[in-house]
This record gives C-alpha cells, structure tokens and sequence, in this order.
C-alpha cells in the first residue's frame, strides 16, 4: 500500500522521478534483450513474458477506474505510468514480433496490438489538443445534455425566423438555417478546427442583414448569435464525441488483444519448441 | 435538476391549506395552541367560545412568562419600554414564540465545544459552568458517526449497489430525533477537570455560535441541581437584537467580556499586544518610579500622590438629587441595619420626598460590604436594575440608589479622620476615564514591605476606590509582592478564593500567585509583571474596541430569489451596504470576525476579506508615518473601498490605540492579504455568486478536462451509485467552479435543522445524518448554491418509501467528501489531474491552490 500512497500524494517532482525510473528499467530491458548471448527462443519467451506483464498492468488502468471507490492511488499518477508502460510495451513488442508475422492468427494479434497502441497514441495526442479547444468556447455543455440545447437553438431559431412570415429572413430560414440547426453539422471541420458551414451560414446572414429593414436586421442579429451558440455547440458535439470514440476504439481493441494473447500463449506452450 | 414526483398517490385530490407562518411553529410546542387561537379570534372576533379560550390561554402564558420577565435583562427591557411609554405584548409574543424554559439537572450539559448551534441561553435561576477547557466532546456530539468503510465492504455494496437512494427502513432509524439528555458525569472518560467559569442569573451564553454560526467554543454543564435556562432560537435572538437597543447591549457586553479579547489575540499584528519597548525598559530598570510611569504612559492615567489614613473606615450614603434632601447624608451603622424611607422613625428620612414609601429600602451588612433590599412595592432602582419587592442587591462603591422620582444616593466609603499610626504614603494612578466596577486602578506603595494586618488595610483601603486594582509593594520590583483582584469576588475574599480568581483571570497556572510568595525568586516577578501588563494593554485595547455589524444576516435568500428571478450584478452590488469608501480618512483598523466583505478599487471588485481578514491596516500604519514627521499630517485615505457581502461582523482598532500599545503592528503583514492575486474576472464571479463561502468547492481546469465523466462516474460509485455533484456551474475562462457541496466557511444549510441531522464533522465538512434526516427540506431551501438536492428514498429492493398517507419520503443528499474513502473520489478519479478542491474563502489560499491547479502537468 506505500506505493499506493507515494502515487497518491503525486507530487511533480515525484511522477517525473517515477517516469524516469520507469524509461530506465525499460531501457535496461531492451538492452538486455538485445545484447543477451542465448538462443532465440529464450530471448522470444522472455520478451513475451514481459509483453504480457505490460498489457496485463496497461489493462489494470481500467479496472482502477472501475473501482474508483476503492483507494488505488490517484489516476493521474496511473495515466502517467500508463502511458511510460504502453511506450516500452510498444518497444518489448517490436523486439518480440518484429515486422508483421507470418500466419492469420500472429498477424491478427499482431494487427490487434498495433490498434490499441495506436488508438492510445491518438487518445493522448486528443487528450492533449481538444480540451484546450473547448475551453475557448464561451458556453460549457455536458455531452448528454447536446441534443436538448440543439433542440433548444432550434426552436428559438425557427421562432425568430417566422416571427416575420412575409420577411427574407423566414424565406431564409428553410432555405438555409432549418437543415444547419436540425443536427449536428461541420463535425470535421472542428476536428481539424477550420472554418465550416457555420461561417457560410454567418457570412449570409450578415449579407442579408444589410438589405432588411431595421426590426428584421434585429432579429437578423439575434440568429447570428444562435449560429454562433450552435457552432459552439457543434464543436462541443464533435470534440467531445472525438475525446469519447477513441475509447470505445482502444478498449474493445484492449479486450481482444488479452484474449489473442492468452490463446498464443497457451498455443506456444502447447505446440512450441521446449514445450 | 428535476425534482422527484413528490406524491404517489395522484388520485388523491390536493388538500387546500393555508400557507403557515412562523407563528405556527412556536419554540415550545406548548404554544401551538395559543397562536392557533389568536390567528384563529384575527378571523372570527365575534366567536364567544373562541375568546373565552383565548382568554385562558393567554393567561397561562402571561402566568408562564412572569419570572422571565422578573430577571435581567428582561426586567430592564420592561423598564425601558415603560419610560417609553410602550407596552411589553410585543415582547410577551417573541418569547412564547422564540424561546422556552429549560430546566437542567446538576451535570447536565447545555450546549457542547464544537457543536453548531442555533439558540442561545440566559440563566433564570441557579448557575451553569463554562468548561473553557478540558470537557473535549462528549458522546451525541456535532459530527455524524464517520464510519470507515473497508475496501471488501466497499466492493460489496458496490456489487449489491441498484442504482438507487436506498435508505435504511428501521423505523426507528427514521424516527431519530435530538439526541437525549448528556451529563458530564456519564463521560469520566472524556471529561477532563480544567478552567471553568461560573454563571448566575441574568447572564447569555451561546449567543456567538447561535448569531455567527460558529462552533460553539465551550461546553457549558449546569453547576446547580435544577438550573433553569431560557433558551432562545436564533430568530429570536435576531429580533430582540434588532428591536431592542438593550439587548444589544447585553449581547455585546457578553462579547467583550468573554471573546473580545481571544479575538484580538488571536490576530497577528495584535498577539505582541503590551510587548512595547517602554515596557521591556522598565522591566529591566525595576524600579518603582519606572513601573509607575509606566502604567501611567500605558492606561493614559495622571500619577497622583496621596496620604492614605489607614485609620477605621465606614461606609455612608449621600443624596445626589436637586431635590429637598440634596447633599444629606447618613453613615452606615458597623453592625446595625440602616433603613431608607420617609416615615420619621426610619435610621434615613427623606419625608419630604412623596413619592418615597415610607419604608423603601434598607441596607444590611454581609461579609465585606453591603447589600441593600426593596421593601417598597413601587420598585428600587440600583444603577440600571430594577429590584422588586424583597430582592436585594450587593452594593458597590460608586453604586447609585433611586428611590421614588426624585431622590438618588450614592453608596460612598470614608475613613475617620485623626488616625496617624500605621501611616503609610501609598502613590496611587487615578482614573482617566469614568469610574465604573470593570475599570483598573493601579496603585504602588514605595518603601518597605508591610506587615499582614498594614497590607489588608491598605487592601481594603485599595478595593474600596476601585473595582479592579494591583497593589506593588516595595520600592524595587524583585521585591515585591502583587496582590490584584476582582470586584466579583468580593463577596467571599479569603485569600484563597482571590488568588484562584486572579489565576483564572490572567490564565496563571496554579502556583504563580499566592500571598506568601515573597520568598521567590525575582525571575517570578518578572514573568508576572509581563502577563500583568500584557492583559492590561489587551484590556486597552479591547475598551478602545468598537463592535459593528452590517448587511442581512439571511443573506441568502435574496441570493436564492435573485438567481430565481436573473440577477443584476450590478445593482446587487450597489445595494451592498457600504463599509469604507475609498478615499475615506483611514484612523484605524477593521477586523472581520465573521462574514466577507468585498474589496473594491475605483467602482471594480479586486478582492475580498474573509472573517479574520483585516481591512486598512497599511493606511492606518502610513498615517501614522506621516504623522510621526508631520503631526499636523491629514490620515491617509483607504486605498480601496469595502462593502458587505450579504452580511459582515466587524471590530474597528483605532490606530491611536494600537500605536500605542502594540509595537509589532507596523510590521506584521496584515491578515487575509497577500499572495498573489487573482484575475480580476475571476474574483468578480466568485465575490458575485458568492462561492467565496466555499472551503472545500470542486474546481475543474476545463483546458485539461476530456470531459470524460470519470468523476462523477467515481463520485456514482461510492454513493451507491448516486453521483452526488453535477459537473456545471458558473465559470471563468478555462476555470469552472462544479455544482458540488463546497461545505461553507458560512453554512448556511445548518439553520433550522429540526433534527440537527445536517452537521459540521469537526474535520470541517459538512455532512448529512441519514438516520436523522426527516426530509423537510430546510437545508435544501437555504443552500443558496442549490447544492443540496432532495432524493427519493428507496429500500433495498428498490421500492419507494412512503409515509402512510402515501407521500413520498425524501431525503437530503449532497456531497460528503467521501469521509468513509478516505477522501473525494471524483478528485483521486481524475486521470488528467484537472479536478482541485480549493478553498475559495480565502483570497491567498485561493490563489495558491487554482495556481497548483493550473500549472500542474
């Protein structure tokens, strides 16, 4: 339980400690495997044992926030080492399979393993570039309560809009705005953060405010703030949604590669050399 | 959020009722019938039945009321409405409402240290003891049981979990109420014997955790089998406050004697009180001179030499009033009784003053002194109090006597001229304001020791002048022997019972002052010049002290309206009662003992102070700079201005006071600043919202945060499944303060608990006792942040619980830190460390801790 408690107190300068040590054992490792003057197969078997160890203690990631009611130490101190871990399992594992292996099953785990590497990769990488993002966004949403705002927005839009039935902005309003406020839209274009349909929808709003009468232009003005708030909330939909779909990719992908692994392990030991 | 359907029962047509008020909920139940009568006779005045009830009723709570009525300060509120021609049914009301008699076998405990409560009390009859120290807490005390659940026992409630409020069905559980009766003698084990003060009738205790909301800070016990106390709710307390300018003395003469000075104390710049160089320098001189003019340079006193006669002594009374027996006067007879009237036969006659009975008072010797009684039925006034028939009442020297309309004695000691053996010149400090029991007098005899018999006269001499003194003998300080007093201990002063109240007192230790101390060491008189002049300079200062207030004391239910209705920041700010505006001469400093106050530069908020905050004190120390160049030097104007946020206490130093007695002031960094600052955006939010209350708020960093829910998904999983937070709220830029219990530095929740099920733990958070919860609401109603959320209770198959009459059964739920996980899981759950518990009620903390927050990787 100590080392519980020394990740739990998880202080900057102890994590980078923890990190450090972690890089060397795996360097040492990688070493050893390497320089280690002993035949092929003990060298195979070693680098498996130890693949397995890491993805088995990369998996207890999950099961820690699972059992987030029991004291297993801070899951910041748990990201950092998950990540340190699945970067030296990523370094085991090309010592271990090397390029892409004969056979359909070896190519299967092997495929399987590259997928939750990188799928972890990507979560980090996302992790680190789309909160700041959503930061910048004026309105804060959580993720389930999406479609009842859009909902929102869109009712607020469509009354605006028809509150002038002979007007340009209530022919508009079909034309333009009803299609962009009745779902999600530029879902790739936040992703990439570059300018979607939002802008064109913006840029024809402003252009068509200049031609209408003063009470319209207000209610022109009003719309443009609901593009906006919907925009934003297109961006929450997208970023959001981003930072949730790379687990529902590295977690499944996680659960096949144990369960491919355990059978090449059982397969190895029953049918390999030494057996 | 939605709230659960409250009524299973949607056949049932709803019930038109009427909305009650506070009067339908009197202290005593005893009254509900009383003021269901009266609301009842305000609509139906022509009922005769009705009206004879009433009547009844009325009259046993006119019976009920009479001898809290006869005690003090009651009987003194009476007087005061009486000359000013008011009635006291106003009065009668609010105590049959707000208060209700206890009656407390010897031992039992009123209120516990550390509880949060919400009445005071005043002493009827008998006596209670204050346990300052020692009684620690006893069994049935504030905090709900923090049970520690162990990780199997986790994981099975966890497996077991249905995802719903489940609450224990045992009706007993459900039915807890106060906890029983608790007496000191149950616990030997808890309680220690320690510093005790004893109270009488007449006096207030509790109010401070009552009005302030604090802990209370000492376990009071009854001392005398059958005390009866009058307990009184907060509101009450409020009202009488706030409608009676002399209860707000009382309250605030309570203050000062009891907390005043361990506030002051405990402030920084003011813990050095009496250390000042001129004191160290004739501590070192020792000499008598030096001493004396020193207690004269610290109590602003004029020294004055006088020959003291310690010949016999006697006691007179001499008529004050222009009236036709002005300048009279009659000595006391040594061991008769002097009776006052205006028959001709009495020993005092004043027959020409009508309105005089003919017997009013007499004065009768007990032990040391005096005492005088009333005989007359019209009543004898003895300062401010109002004696009845057959009361009597100690008198003091200075102690002025009204009889009648026009006639006022003063009770005066003389000594007999001609008495030139044992002679002594006794140098004694007078007086520089008026004489009054709680005043200091300090008085040196140079020369040789005395004898026994020389010190007790001149000690009579001494007490008879002053109602608090120190004697120094002998010319040079190693020499000398101390003796202080009490005016209250007067009554039984053996030597003994003197030195034990001098120790209480001064917090001497048992040991430090007795009289034939002569023999010790010099070492002995220095410690205890220094504690001596230490609590004289405190008493300076406290005296020099000024109690203020400001603001709504329910501040939060226009924060609650507001938020209903949309708020104007703006103008809510503007409302904000003004404290200091700036640019306002600076002549001292404001202490906040309790409430915030908000800090404003040029119109925009750049701070807050939190109670033990100070405000001014770096102008203060700037004018007297100046002023120590320049002594026609203007103060310094307040840099900023000061408003109070919903409700603020306050104590203003003068600066004079503080030059003068406390040398460390112009350095100690001034409390509740500094550190660095926040952004102004963000200090704006949270003085607006208010969320400064928070010490233990759920900040979330939104710029690391994946939003990935793993917090309240942990927060689920150790609530059985009930996540107890929302992760909204009111933000600023990347920094967003989550709809979570921030467990208040001012927890407003508390009030008006019926059960007391809603707690502080003495960790500081606060929690909710399933078992005691009934469900009313009240705490869910006065969380002004709508942090407290009301849940349908379910068993553990998952089935509703419902009252008999088919009502739903709700409880309170909210966050609890995870006291039984060894702390807040949604924090520990955070994998990308964007989750802080900050304590937001104080600016530097504050600051501090959102900067961990932030700049962690």
């Amino acid at each position: 339980m100590s080392a519980l408690r020394f990740l739990e107190r998880g202080s900057h300068a102890r994590r980078r400690l923890g990190q450090a040590l972690i890089a060397a054992a795996w360097a040492a490792l990688a070493v050893a495997l390497a320089l280690a003057p002993h035949a092929r197969v003990m060298e195979a078997r070693l680098s498996g044992w130890a693949l397995l160890v890491s993805v088995l203690l990369l998996a207890s990631f999950g099961l820690r926030k699972r059992l987030a009611f029991l004291r297993l130490g801070r899951a910041g101190s748990w990201r950092v080492l998950h990540l340190w871990l699945g970067c030296g399992a990523l370094l085991i594992f090309a010592l271990h399979a090397g390029g892409p292996p004969a056979g359909a099953f070896r190519l299967f785990l092997w495929l399987a393993f590259l997928g939750v590497a990188l799928s972890g990769l990507l979560g980090w990488f996302l992790s680190r570039v789309l909160p700041r993002s959503l930061a910048g966004l004026e309105e804060e949403v959580v993720f389930e309560r999406l479609d009842e705002v859009r909902e929102e927005l869109r009712q607020r839009a469509q009354e605006l809009a028809l509150a002038h039935p002979e007007s340009e902005l209530a022919r508009l309003y079909p034309r333009r705005l009803h299609s962009f406020f009745s779902g999600p839209r530029d879902t790739w274009a936040h992703l990439r953060r570059v300018p979607g349909e939002a802008e064109r929808v913006l840029t024809e709003l402003e252009d068509h405010a200049r031609r209408i009468a003063d009470a319209e232009g207000q209610s022109a003005a009003q719309l443009a703030d609901l593009v906006r708030r919907k925009r934003d909330l297109d961006r929450h939909s997208a970023q959001q949604g981003a930072l949730k779909l790379w687990l529902w990719v590295h977690l499944p992908l996680t659960g096949v590669t144990l369960l491919a692994a355990a059978l090449h392990v059982l397969v190895v030991h029953a049918f390999g050399r030494g057996a | 959020m939605p709230s659960p359907p409250l009524n299973l029962q949607h056949e049932v047509p709803a019930q038109r009722v009427e909305r009650s008020t506070r009067d339908d909920h009197p202290f005593d139940p005893q009254w509900l019938e009383l003021f269901r009568v009266r609301r009842l006779r305000a609509s139906y005045p022509e009922d005769a039945q009705l009206a004879e009830r009433a009547a009844a009723l009325e009259e046993r709570g006119r019976e009920a009321l009479e001898p809290v009525l006869a005690c003090s300060p009651f009987n003194r509120i009476r007087r005061e409405l009486s000359w000013e021609g008011r009635d006291d049914e106003e009065l009668r009301t609010l105590l049959l409402r707000d208060a209700r008699l206890r009656e407390l076998q010897a031992g039992e405990v009123a209120v516990q240290q550390g509880d949060y409560g919400t009445s005071a009390f005043i002493v009827l009859s008998g006596s209670v003891e204050v346990h300052l120290e020692g009684a620690g807490k006893l069994t049935g005390g504030a905090a709900p049981a923090g049970r520690r659940r162990g990780p199997l026992r986790k994981l099975l409630d966890w497996w077991r979990s249905p995802g719903d409020e489940v609450r224990d069905l045992d009706p007993d559980q459900l039915g807890e109420s106060l906890p029983e009766a608790v007496f000191l003698q149950d616990m030997p084990g808890v309680y220690r014997p320690g510093r005790r003060v004893r109270l009488g009738a007449g006096e207030l205790f509790g109010e401070l955790s009552a009005l302030g909301r604090v802990p209370r800070s000492a376990t009071v016990s009854a001392a005398t089998k059958g005390a009866r106390l009058l307990e009184l709710r907060w509101q009450g307390l409020r009202n009488l406050r706030a409608g009676y300018p002399l209860f707000r003395r009382v309250v605030e003469v309570t203050y000062r004697r009891n907390a005043l000075e361990r506030h002051l104390l405990a402030t920084p710049f003011l813990s050095q009180v009496g250390d000042t160089p001129p004191i160290r320098a004739a501590l070192a001189e020792g000499s008598a001179r030096a001493l004396k003019q020193l207690f004269c340079d610290l109590l602003g006193m004029e020294p004055v030499g006088e020959r003291v006669d310690t010949g016999e002594l006697y006691y007179r009374l001499r008529v004050l009033s222009n009236g036709p027996h002005q300048g009279e006067r009659r000595v006391i007879p040594a061991n008769q009784p002097l009776t006052i009237g205006r028959s001709a036969s009495v020993g005092f006659c004043l027959a020409e003053d009508s309105t005089v009975s003919r017997e009013h008072a007499v004065v009768l010797r007990r032990g040391d002194g005096h005492v005088v009684r009333n005989l007359s039925r019209n009543g004898l006034l003895i300062g401010e109090d109002l004696l009845g028939p057959e009361e009597e009442a100690p008198l003091q020297v200075g102690s002025r006597l009204r009889l009648g309309n026009n006639t006022e004695l003063v009770y005066e000691v003389k000594y007999t001229a001609g008495h030139k053996s044992g002679q002594r010149e006794l140098l004694f400090l007078a007086r520089s304001r008026a004489q009054g029991p709680g005043e200091v007098a300090v008085f040196l005899c140079p020369g040789e020791v005395p004898r026994v018999v020389e010190r007790e006269r001149i000690e009579q001499h001494v007490r008879a002048r002053a109602g608090r003194f120190v004697v120094i003998y002998g010319s040079g300080h190693s020499e000398q022997h101390w003796s202080w007093n009490l005016s209250r201990t007067y009554a039984s002063a053996s030597a003994t019972n003197l030195a034990a109240a001098t120790r209480q007192a001064y917090g001497l230790p048992e040991g430090e002052h007795a009289r034939g101390s002569l023999e010790s060491g010099p070492g002995w008189h220095d410690a205890l010049v220094q504690r001596l002049l230490r609590a004289l300079a405190l008493e300076e200062v406290s005296r020099a002290t000024e109690l203020r207030s400001l603001g709504k004391y329910m501040w939060s239910r226009p924060t609650q309206l507001e938020r209903e209705q949309g708020t104007d920041w703006q103008r809510r700010s503007e409302e904000e009662p003004v404290l200091v505006a700036e640019g306002e001469a600076a002549r001292g400093v404001y202490l906040l003992r309790a409430g915030f106050l908000r800090v404003t530069r040029a119109g925009r908020t750049v701070g807050y102070l939190s109670k033990g905050g100070a405000l001014g004190l770096d102008e203060a120390r700037a004018g007297w700079r100046a002023r120590a160049e320049d002594p026609s030097a203007p103060p310094v104007p307040f840099g900023v201005g000061a408003r109070a946020l919903g409700y603020a206490e306050l104590l203003y130093v003068p600066s004079e006071v503080l030059h003068r007695l406390t040398p460390g002031w112009t350095e100690e960094p001034a409390p509740g600043c500094g550190g660095p600052a926040l952004p102004q955006g963000l200090v704006e939010m949270l003085v607006d919202q208010r969320l400064i209350n928070g010490t233990e708020a759920l900040v979330i960093d939104l710029e690391r945060c994946t939003r990935c829910d793993d917090c309240v998904k942990a927060c689920a999983s150790s609530h059985g499944g009930n996540p107890r937070f929302v992760r909204e709220g009111p933000r600023y830029r990347n920094l967003l303060v989550a709809q979570a219990c921030m467990h208040c530095a001012d927890p407003v929740c508390l009030i008006g608990c019926p059960t007391g099920a809603i707690r502080r733990a003495p960790s500081g958070e606060v929690r909710i006792r399933d078992a005691s919860c009934i469900g009313c609401e009240t705490c869910a109603t006065n969380c002004p942040y709508d942090n407290i959320l009301m849940v349908q209770a379910r068993d553990r198959r998952g089935l509703p619980v419902v009252d008999p009459e088919g009502e739903a059964v709700l409880r309170a739920t909210k966050c609890d830190l995870c006291y039984d996980s060894g702390g807040p899981a949604c924090v520990r759950a955070c994998a990308q460390d964007a989750l802080a518990r900050v304590d937001l009620s104080e600016l530097a903390r504050a600051s501090q801790q959102l900067g961990q927050l932030e700049g962690g990787s």
